[in-house]
Formats: structure tokens, sequence, C-alpha cells
């Protein structure tokens, strides 16, 4: 998850240090999120990091969350 | 119909069938992993242009061996086969403007196309990737380029005398709004944008290619029954 949000971040043209504090941010904001469920799907973990990312980036948010779209 | 206008035709037909949501969306996604690799400018230059440039190759490859095709035909046999390609298009077309309404509804692509896509875009990010990747993308987008892309070359392949250098310019504009999009994001523009437009107007686009591909049938059923002539 770190690595495909530190990309997202790369993508829109972010540099290479703001997206490690980005990365480290939103997945730390994650693992809070995460920390009293029993059970999540990697959309949910998908959803709650790219909302986190949004908060942060919208551009990057919007990125991660739309990349896969094709059609 | 004299040879400018027939070239002007086919320009205005592929700007708009160029703005095809597919093509668009999968080239957004080979820069996004472009850039998110970290790639130097020289990479991605080579990541892009290996992509478009197999891109444009198929479009034209295509175009030009359906227009030889038709025009092995006899006479008699290309107009039959001209009058079905135009009763084709009508109905694709018709299909394409039910999207502006029903975006996706009733078809998707195959997830197994999807990962596909994804790994060739995203994971896997080299000019090797980008020109295999170009070529899983004609394929791809076959369902919405298809049937515009046989309707074209058969108005080509009626004109007399025929030009299959006409599908070079067509191939340029189909993957014109591409170059566009790569020139732009050299000089800073995000990514994330273009994706946001795509998505914003995908309904949009549907609806000019079929407009687009209904009105190339038109001009099909004008040529055969002789209210239009052609010559390139």
């Amino acid at each position: 998850m770190y690595a495909s949000i530190y990309a997202s971040c790369l993508s829109i043209h972010e540099p290479g240090a703001a997206a490690e504090l980005i990365a480290e941010k939103v997945t730390k904001d994650v693992e809070r999120w995460i920390a009293d469920k029993s059970e999540v799907t990697a959309n949910d973990i998908r959803r709650v990091a790219g909302g986190h990312l949004s908060e942060i980036n919208p551009h990057a948010g919007y990125l991660y969350l739309h990349h896969r779209i094709m059609w | 119909m004299s040879d400018t206008s027939l070239l002007s035709f086919v320009v205005v037909v592929g700007i708009f069938l160029s703005l095809n949501p597919s093509t668009l969306a999968i080239f957004s996604a080979l820069l996004a992993g472009s850039l998110g690799k970290g790639h130097s400018k020289f990479e991605r230059h080579g990541v892009a242009m290996s992509f478009l440039l197999i891109l444009f190759a198929l479009y034209v490859t295509l175009g030009a061996a359906l227009i030889i095709a038709l025009n092995a035909l006899s006479g008699d046999a290309l107009k039959n086969v001209a009058l079905g390609i135009a009763a084709i298009g009508a109905l694709w077309g018709l299909i394409d403007v039910k999207e502006y309404y029903w975006y996706g509804k009733h078809h998707d692509i195959s997830i197994r196309l999807a990962k596909t896509l994804h790994h060739r875009t995203v994971k896997k990010n080299d000019p090797l990737s980008a020109l295999l990747l170009g070529i899983t993308t004609a394929y791809a987008a076959l369902p919405s380029l298809g049937v515009p892309l046989l309707a074209t070359s058969t108005i080509i392949a009626l004109a007399r005398p025929y030009n299959t250098n006409l599908m070079l310019v067509f191939g340029a504009i189909l993957v014109l709004p591409l170059i566009l999009i790569f020139i732009l994001s050299m000089r800073g523009l995000k990514i994330s944008s273009v994706m946001k437009w795509k998505e914003d107007s995908k309904g949009t686009f549907r609806l000019c290619m079929g407009l687009t591909t209904i009105l190339v049938s038109w001009v099909i059923l004008l040529i055969l029954n002789g209210s239009l002539g052609v010559t390139s």
C-alpha cells in the first residue's frame, strides 16, 4: 500500500520527499483505522487509503482510486 | 466528394473517433505508471513513443488491409458488402448513443483483460511492455473502434481511384489526443486531471462516436445510391 500511495504521489509530479511523507502518513492512518477491525477486504483498505490520501492531496487521491478504470 | 472533401471528411471523422474513453484511460494509466516508477524524461519518452507508434501502425495496417480487401471484391459484391457495413455501422452507432444514457450497462471488459492492462500500465512499465500494451489496447478498443474503422475504410475503398494513404491521416488523427496529452504531461499537466476529464466526459465521447458512425454509414448509403460520387 505504501508503494502504491508513493507512486500515486509521484504520478502527479510531487517530489520524492513529499511523496514519502504522504505515503507514511496515509499508511499510519490506515493502520490506526484497521487496528480495531477483525476483518477487512482489500477494497475497504483501498477506499480508506484513497480517502485519507484525497484529504492530503485530492489529485493523488483521485488517481489512486480511479487508475484502474479502463472503460 | 472531391479528394480534398474526402480528406476533410476523414479528418473530421477521425477527430470524433479519437476521443475513445478506453484508449484515453489506458494511455493515462501508462503515463501515470511511468511517472510513478520515477522514470526519467528519456524513459518516459521511450514508453509513450513505443505505445503510440504501435497503436498508429496497427490502426493504419488494419485500415489499409480492409481497403485492399474490399477492393479485391467485384463491383456488385463490394456494393453488397458496403451496404451490409452501412447497416452494421448504423446499428453500432445507436448502441454507442445508448452509452450516453446508460454507460457501461450490459457489457464490460473481461477481468483477464483488465488484469493484463493493469499489469502492463502500472506493474511493468518499459518500452517493450508498452509495445505489447499497444497491441492489447488495439484489441481492447475493437468493440468501440472496430465498426467505425470498418465504415471509414469502406468510404475510402469506394472512392475511385482509392487511396490507402488516407489511412495514414486517419491513424494520425486517432492518436493525436494521446500525443497532446503526452506533451502536456511532460509540461506538468497532472494525469489525474486527464482521468477526471475522461471520467466526466466518457458518455459524451461515446455519443459523439455513435453519431459519427451513423453519419459515416449514411454517407456510405449516399455513395451506393449514386447521390454522392467519391474521387481521391
